[in-house]
């Protein structure tokens, strides 16, 4: 739709109307408001990120002088024992948890938008909601008290009826899902809080319809309701998908990567490796791969995301 | 006779050169050291580590350089720390981002660490032209704690405190389970033996006789006093894949998954559980005794590690160092023998977190009077037969590498040898990787 005043540089001359470049000052204003965010871009984002890349092609331990190395940084990426099980352990991770908090986010969603008093809709959503205000620090702290071997609550009140005690932290098999789950938790719910936003959009009319049609209620959400949250499933699964990428402080609290590296993120381990070890380049070369790889899956679910997702 | 004169000519050039060679060096090490002016403007900084508390030590010793050197500005950063990791992070950072510390108080673990980045200023100069005073701080100090000081020949430190390993073990329950406190020439099977007699209950109630300190620092007794170690003399090749080190390791081993005298030590914090009456034993230093005397814990006492071959224990010391490229030196030098000093040590005795490098402050009344422990002077007695804790140049990578597959081994993925071979392997690497 067309203004009817001219802007942005569009030039009204004897009743015809096109373009022309923008008035000095007006640019000028336009890259002043935009100034501070792209310095602050540039300082905390783009630099970094070129400086990362540099330093991938180095031998850099911070203290002594860096030396050109080409790409066997790179190539350390393939011969690195630890890095295939991190790997594995990260992808572990996005799976779980872009299926988990997607799906049971939805499945909260649903049941929150149900005919519910006002004042008991707000309570049960800031019930959901409440976790993903709490600091990752807190929550691994109280967790990880809580699931404690010898003297954890949970396993106190699994002794009573008659099982356990579970190694929920230091089990190799155990200390991932436990991971997964305090992950699943405390993000669930904002999940939820989106889904339900969206749900609350969906024209009412619509689904009455389909009731009229004879549709059943598992009908009405797989048909009618599910593909008017898609916009919103899609933005969801993508930002839990670049979070899951870099899940960090969780695992420190609870298992600090442990045991072994069973429960170790590929970003832990790229603070590990560059200062822990001191080696920023090798740690660099992982990150460059890591955003190649965060970045190469949110276009192809860009790309994907065509198919499936709908906007009225 | 040519040939005579040759020989005299030779014989001329070397006595020359052995004159340019040594009188310089002779004449750095021996010439007398002038103090900076009282008067001196400057700022200097440095870094601190240690509990809560302790900060204050190193704020009265630097009262004390200010009484000297009332205008020179120190500007003191103190590091509260959980791993030596953390601190060498710090440190690291502040010297990449080009604001150096002048001063450097660090640990063992960092010495050889900090050497192989450049980071220590060679002290030799100051300890020859300031004898007298130098002596003072360094004579009471045992000398297998001014050992670990001189790295390749060349003093970097002056001494702070110490550490070693000795078993803290619960009076009340091993009277209560009838077993004999330890003596001090026990073994590992009278340890193991009065472990499985303290292990009682089940589930919530379980007691464990004894709960793993689960870190470099605290598993090096158990390879020393079975006559081994991670790495050879020289620092440098790894020996974990060693059938002793296997050997210690599977004891260790036993201990958690065989005996069940002891919890699976990752992540299970031993001091909590021994403070609270959950283990009768658990191994550690002397920082341990501030806490459990303000918590009014009072029944425990401590005796030697445990021997297989050998009675041996480890030891850590920490000591303060020169920035290399510090514009400051002299300065920092004055402040080190503050630092250093037999005040400070004394002050040491008196908050007791550390055990003073001095052995006459260790003697003072304030360190032993109050007990638990009756027997405190096993604390600096240890020294006799305690080794240095093995710090090579990569000593960051060492740790983390044995918890990760000693925590592999306690939960049933790899065997003891495999957890040794996996080290091993991590540890080669890290060694030529370190040349």
């Amino acid at each position: 739709m067309r203004n009817a005043e001219p802007d942005r540089g569009e030039v009204s001359l004897s009743g015809s109307t096109f373009f022309t470049k923008p008035r000095l000052s007006n640019r000028f204003i336009g890259f002043a408001f935009i100034a501070p965010s792209f310095a602050i871009f540039c300082i905390f984002v783009l630099l970094p990120l070129i400086a990362c890349l540099v330093i991938s092609f180095l031998q850099y331990d911070i203290l002594t002088p860096a030396t050109f190395v080409g790409i066997d940084n790179y190539k350390q990426v393939f011969q690195d024992d630890r890095f295939p099980g991190i790997f594995l352990n990260t992808c572990l991770y996005v799976f779980s948890a872009v299926l988990l908090m997607n799906s049971l986010g939805v499945i909260l969603a649903l049941k929150l938008n149900t005919k519910m008093r006002p004042r008991l809709m707000k309570i049960m959503r800031s019930i959901f909601f409440f976790p993903s205000m709490i600091g990752l620090i807190y929550v691994g702290t109280i967790w990880a008290s809580l699931f404690q071997e010898e003297t954890g609550i949970i396993n106190y009140y699994l002794h009573f009826l008659g099982l356990g005690p579970i190694d929920w932290l230091n089990g190799k098999s155990n200390a991932i899902f436990t991971v997964i789950f305090v992950d699943v938790w405390r993000n669930v719910g904002f999940g939820a809080l989106i889904f339900l936003a969206a749900l609350q959009d969906v024209p009412q009319e619509r689904i009455e319809a389909a009731q009229i049609d004879g549709a059943t209620k598992s009908q009405v959400i797989r048909y009618v309701t599910i593909p008017a949250i898609a916009p919103a499933i899609f933005f969801n699964v993508t930002m839990t998908l670049i979070g899951s990428f870099q899940i960090y402080e969780s695992i420190v609290v609870l298992t600090n990567g442990g045991p072994g590296d069973s429960t170790r993120s590929l970003v832990m381990y790229i603070a590990e490796v560059a200062f822990g070890q001191f080696n920023l380049g090798y740690a660099s070369a992982l990150s460059v791969l890591l955003f190649l790889l965060i970045f190469g899956l949110t276009l192809f679910f860009f790309r994907l995301h065509r198919k499936w997702v709908t906007y009225d | 006779m040519r040939h005579e004169i040759k020989l005299k000519k030779i014989a001329s050039f070397l006595a020359l050169g052995l004159l340019v060679g040594l009188v310089p060096a002779n004449s750095a090490n021996s010439a007398s050291y002038v103090a900076p002016s009282s008067k001196t403007k400057a700022t200097i900084s440095m870094i601190n580590w240690g509990d809560p508390g302790d900060d204050k030590v190193y704020a009265a010793a630097v009262a004390r350089f200010n009484k000297k050197f009332p205008n020179v500005k120190v500007k003191s950063s103190f590091v509260t720390i959980k791993s030596w990791p953390d601190y060498i992070d710090k440190l690291v950072a502040s010297v990449a981002a080009g604001n150096p510390p002048d001063v450097i108080n660090i640990a063992i673990e960092g010495f050889r660490l900090g050497e192989s980045k450049g980071l220590w200023a060679p002290l030799d100069k100051y300890a020859a032209g300031d004898k007298a005073k130098f002596d003072v701080i360094m004579k009471p100090v045992a000398a297998s704690l001014k050992e670990p000081l001189t790295i390749n020949g060349s003093l970097k430190f002056l001494p702070n405190t110490f550490q070693q390993m000795l078993i803290y073990y619960n009076t009340k329950l091993f009277k209560e389970a009838g077993v004999a406190e330890p003596t001090t020439d026990w073994t590992w099977s009278d340890f193991l033996s009065a472990a499985q007699k303290l292990t009682k209950g089940e589930g919530a109630d379980k007691t464990y006789g004894f709960a793993i300190p689960f870190f470099n620092f605290g598993l090096s007794p158990w390879f020393f006093s079975n006559g081994t170690a991670g790495f050879a003399k020289d620092l440098k090749t790894p020996t974990f894949s060693d059938p002793k080190m296997v050997e210690s390791v599977t004891f260790l081993n036993d201990l958690v998954n065989k005996y069940k005298v002891s919890p699976n030590p990752a992540g299970v914090d031993p001091y909590g559980l021994f403070g609270s009456g959950k283990v009768a034993m658990t191994g550690a230093g002397h920082w341990l005794v501030n806490g459990y005397k303000a918590a009014g814990f009072e029944d425990w006492n401590i005796a030697p590690w445990p021997k297989k071959t050998t009675q041996a224990t480890v030891y850590g010391i920490s000591g303060f160092g020169i920035y290399k490229k510090s514009k400051n030196q002299d300065l920092a030098w004055e402040l080190l023998k503050e630092l250093a000093s037999p005040t400070t040590q004394a002050s040491w005795a008196k908050l007791g977190g550390g055990n003073p490098a001095s052995a006459d402050a260790a003697k003072e009344t304030a360190f032993s009077a109050s007990p638990p422990p009756l027997n405190s002077e096993r604390y600096y007695g240890a020294l006799k037969y305690a080794k240095a804790v093995q710090s090579p140049a990569f000593m960051n990578v060492v740790e983390p590498a044995l918890i990760r597959a000693l925590s592999d081994m306690f939960n049933g993925s790899l065997t003891p040898k495999l957890a040794m071979d996996q080290v091993q392997k991590e540890m080669l690497a890290a060694s030529a990787a370190s040349k």
